[in-house]
């Protein structure tokens, strides 16, 4: 399944609400999170980190990784938390008044 | 806004930081992949191609990525830019013709675009001059001065004008410093400083002081005069100055101002006039005022004819059908020109349009050529919008190319240009490249590139990547549709190049018919020049005729003249004052519509001697005197306008209209029209006077020569000098030069036009052997076969010519229509034949199709010499 338009974005601020992860990381992520659902294509991911960074939201840093290969790691900045907070709630409603809409009554 | 300032500060300090950690980043991902692959049990070499298979085009994800960046337009533009170079100089050839078709266009459009933009559209370097307005009178029939009467009251009793000012134009004679010379004065009141923006670079200018009655004689001297009269003398305020025998102080000289006639010197107008007396007075016053801001010309004429019907019931006479005539100074100015300059830039934009498909068509041909190369770019991972616009960027920068080379063109087409062109065209000396120009240089010639780029983009697009890569360049691109968009250029250029050719044709016809017109007389060895006898040696009309009595009698002595004669104002002069006049027993005109007629004084004998025919009754003779009865020579025109039928001889006709006062004359013959405004003019009604009855003490001299003229010339002005060393001789010449000189800015027009055709004629023959030259290639193969079976080289000259000739004849028929309404526009600068002439069409479309086969012989001829055996073998 293809992302929808803008939602890969919250996605990836989602991913890093555990803890700071790279790209692939963050792909591997999004696919097991969804249940093998969504397919992440790396001509989306890296433009979409790249408009992170941008807007301040993640930071990125060289770093191990755990299986000692130099990665770059993307971490949640305070605005970036914020900006989280406020993509869920909205998510949250569209996907509510969707499921409403959707739903046949009765 | 802060986004986009970190963008830029990440541009100037990160740029290679970036593009660094992406390339790292990606290199770090598919290893951990493969990592994760052999985990899951491959082999270390099968992890790595599935990783990197997995991860998808590198190229594409790191473009996309750094394009989040605001540089990345700004480097591809760049990268674009250097590969536009690159290829350029991959082929030589194709570039040179592409640069040399764009700097054609764009060096005739800029050339033209900087007359443009001198004479119509800079305004006069006055102050606020699209607020300046020229005043004059008018009834329902024609415009005359304003009398000094008149303008007073217009000034008083305006609402619509900050200022208004009135002049007066003269020649003058200045004596007193060497050889008399003949001067351009004009007298006016003090506000006409300010009105123009005049400034004085040495003493003053006049204010209201110096323009009552009474006050001293003053002259300011224009800049010009004072240069190259009184070589920049330093000294030369408070000097006096003698014109027309009369001492002026110099006050002033004014800064350099343009003007669109010579004026050599300012004096007072209110000094002279005085106290305005009767509204009647004419005296070739014209009136000059600044409209208020806001006040459009419509209003300011209804506020003055409101003046002139209260004056008309307050004052009735003469003047009481009379209203204001209210023109824009800049419309005066160079109104006649805009329409001859406007003909030339749209025939110049018509030139690179033809350039401009010339270029598509080659550019169609060449990425046709680059299809394989195209293809393998997409297949790389080149985006659509990445491929249309690395394209448009290359047509842009060989555009540039050509329009840095055709901005050299129009500079040096300009210096060619300020040689050839009329003076008759104002401001055209002031005619350069500027920054404006080189903005519109620079315009056209991106839009030319983007225009000419387009299409072959567009088809670019569409390359069919299986197709293309597998059976290469040529078949892919061979394709029908881009023959037939080729074809349609050629035939949109052949229509444009007939519409031109037809154009110029029209012109040319024109310009021979006005240089063959009979003037109405013979000008054969014939001199003439023009005096004015100062008042003060020349008081009396006995002194005035007795001068040219004896000047004449001694020229027609010399050795080497064969006759002589004078006249007020022969052809061709022009318009030397017009007046009403009426015909006795003839109802009579409203007061509005009172005919006027050209007048011209006569000496006996002119008629014979101009060789101009007398149809009806006779010439001036000796007999005609001065207390004898008043008589008069009208010309044909007039005579078919009021006698058509019966002979005008015997009846008579007065100088005036029927409410003024005039004397009666007898019309004792009627003379053969002449053109007396030049050759490509209408005539007019004119009445001629004999001079014996109507002295005045201007004249022009003709003098008919027996051998060369111009050998005559010096001994005649010793001649005039030994009767009077204080006369000049104003514009001495042969009377065929005068002729031709009216026709100058006729054969400039023609001159430029038919340049423009040719070079539209020469675009069109490249481009008709371009395709052409395409379409034998991509047929030889079946050129070969067909010979191979039997085809004659003849027959296949025939087949190829055809080819040539089906998109002439296409583009004949479009032009042919085109040409045929677009000739309306010409209305005005064709002359003796119909603007919509069909002869001058089928001539063009004739030259055209000539043209096509022209450049369809070498094509061809390559056609019938394919050598089949070679060929079949080859392919």
């Amino acid at each position: 399944m293809e992302f929808l338009q803008g939602t890969l974005e919250v996605l990836i601020l989602r991913s890093l609400q555990a803890g700071p992860n790279h790209a692939y990381g963050i792909g591997q992520f999004l696919e097991q999170q969804s249940g093998n659902e969504f397919v992440v294509d790396n001509g989306s991911l890296y433009p979409a980190l790249q408009r992170l960074l941008q807007r301040k939201w993640v930071v990125a840093q060289w770093k191990m990784s755990p299986n000692a290969r130099r990665a770059r790691y993307y971490r949640l900045t305070p605005l970036g938390r914020e900006q989280l907070v406020q993509e869920q709630s909205k998510w949250r409603r569209f996907v509510d008044a969707m499921s409403r809409v959707l739903t046949p009554e009765g | 806004m802060r986004q986009w300032w970190s963008k830029v500060r990440a541009r100037m300090t990160g740029r290679a930081a970036i593009e660094n950690d992406l390339a790292e980043e990606v290199r770090s991902h598919v290893a951990m992949e493969t990592d994760a692959l052999v985990e899951r049990g491959m082999t270390l070499e099968d992890a790595r191609a599935a990783a990197r298979r997995q991860f998808g085009n590198t190229t594409a994800v790191t473009e996309g990525a750094r394009d989040a960046w605001a540089f990345a337009a700004f480097e591809s533009l760049l990268r674009d830019v250097r590969y536009g170079f690159r290829a350029m100089r991959r082929s030589p050839a194709f570039s040179l013709v592409v640069i040399l078709t764009f700097a054609l266009g764009v060096g005739v459009n800029t050339a033209i675009f900087s007359v443009v933009d001198a004479v119509l559209i800079k305004p006069l370097p006055y102050p606020d001059s699209e607020r300046l307005v020229l005043l004059r009178e008018a009834n329902a029939k024609s415009d005359f001065s304003v009398t000094w009467g008149n303008f007073n009251y217009w000034r008083d009793g305006n609402r619509c004008f900050e200022d208004m000012a009135a002049f007066q134009g003269f020649g003058g004679t200045l004596t007193g410093r060497g050889e008399a010379v003949t001067t351009f004065g004009r007298s006016v009141t003090a506000p006409y400083y300010t009105l123009y923006g005049m400034h004085p670079l040495l003493g003053r200018l006049l204010g209201p002081q110096d323009d009552l009655p009474g006050a001293l004689a003053l002259i300011v001297l224009s800049h010009q005069f004072w240069q190259s009269q009184f070589g920049g003398d330093l000294k030369i305020v408070g000097t006096t100055l003698t014109i027309d025998g009369k001492p002026y102080e110099v006050a002033g000289v004014a800064a350099p101002l343009w003007t669109s006639s010579r004026v050599d010197y300012y004096l007072s107008l209110g000094r002279i006039m005085g106290k305005p007396t009767t509204r009647g007075q004419h005296g070739s016053i014209g009136g000059i005022g600044r409209l208020k801001p806001g006040i459009t010309l419509a209003t300011a004429r209804t506020d003055l004819d409101a003046i002139m019907r209260h004056l008309a019931e307050i004052d009735p006479g003469p003047e009481a059908d009379h209203h204001s005539d209210a023109e824009s100074l800049t419309e005066v100015v160079v109104g006649d020109v805009r329409g001859t300059l406007l003909v030339l830039m749209g025939a110049a934009v018509l030139i690179l349009l033809i350039a401009c498909a010339n270029v598509t068509s080659l550019l169609v041909a060449r990425n046709t050529a680059r299809t394989a190369e195209l293809a393998l770019r997409k297949a790389i991972g080149a985006g659509q919008f990445r491929l249309v616009r690395q394209l448009l960027t290359e047509n842009v920068t060989v555009a540039l190319g050509g329009g840095a080379a055709g901005v050299l063109f129009a500079f040096c087409g300009l210096r060619l240009l300020a040689r050839l062109a009329p003076r008759s065209i104002p401001r055209l000396a002031e005619t350069h490249i500027d920054l404006g120009v080189l903005l519109f240089a620079c315009g056209i010639t991106v839009a030319a590139g983007v225009v000419a780029g387009v299409a072959p983009v567009l088809a670019a697009r569409r390359i069919d990547l299986n197709v293309a890569l597998k059976e290469g360049a040529r078949l892919a691109g061979a394709g029908k549709g881009r023959q037939s968009l080729r074809s349609v250029l050629v035939v949109a250029e052949v229509a444009i190049t007939l519409m031109l050719a037809f154009g110029s044709g029209l012109l040319l016809r024109s310009l021979a018919a006005a240089q063959n017109t009979d003037p109405g007389f013979d000008t054969a060895r014939l001199l003439s020049f023009t005096l004015d006898l100062p008042k003060q040696a020349y008081g009396s009309r006995e002194a005035v005729r007795q001068f040219y009595t004896e000047l004449t009698g001694d020229l027609r002595r010399m050795p080497g003249v064969a006759d002589v004669s004078a006249a007020h104002c022969p052809p061709p002069m022009g318009d030397c004052g017009d007046w009403f006049y009426s015909v006795p027993g003839r109802p009579d005109p409203p007061r509005d519509q009172v005919p006027v007629s050209l007048f011209n004084m006569a000496d006996a004998g002119y008629f014979h001697m101009m060789r101009i025919p007398i149809p009806q009754g006779r010439e001036f003779s000796d007999t005609d005197r001065a207390g004898g009865a008043k008589v008069a020579v009208i010309n044909e025109t007039l005579a078919r306008k009021w006698w058509p039928n019966e002979p005008a001889v015997g009846h008579r006709i007065k100088f005036g209209g029927p409410y003024q006062e005039g004397d009666l004359l007898e019309i004792v013959g009627v003379a053969g029209d002449v053109r007396q405004y030049g050759r490509d003019a209408e005539t007019d009604p004119e009445i001629y006077l004999p001079s014996a009855q109507n002295v005045d003490s201007s004249a022009t001299i003709l003098v008919r020569t027996a051998g060369d003229p111009l050998k005559l010339m010096p001994a005649i002005r010793a001649r005039v000098a030994a009767l009077d060393r204080n006369l000049p001789l104003q514009r001495f010449d042969t009377v065929e030069s005068a002729l031709g000189a009216g026709l100058g800015r006729r054969r400039f027009s023609t001159l430029l036009l038919t340049l423009f055709a040719g070079l539209a004629m020469l675009l069109a023959a490249v481009g008709i052997y371009g395709l052409l030259n395409y379409w034998v290639t991509s047929r030889e193969p079946e050129i070969a076969v067909r010979l191979a079976l039997g085809a004659s080289p003849a027959r296949i000259l025939r087949w190829t010519s055809l080819q040539a000739l089906r998109l002439a004849i296409a583009g004949v028929a479009i032009g042919a229509v085109g040409g045929w309404f677009a000739a309306r526009l010409l209305r005005d600068m064709v002359f003796g034949i119909p603007a919509q002439s069909p002869a001058t069409m089928a001539a063009a479309a004739g030259a055209i199709v000539a043209l096509a086969f022209v450049a369809a012989a070498v094509p061809s001829w390559r056609a019938a010499r394919v050598d089949a055996a070679h060929r079949l073998h080859q392919g």
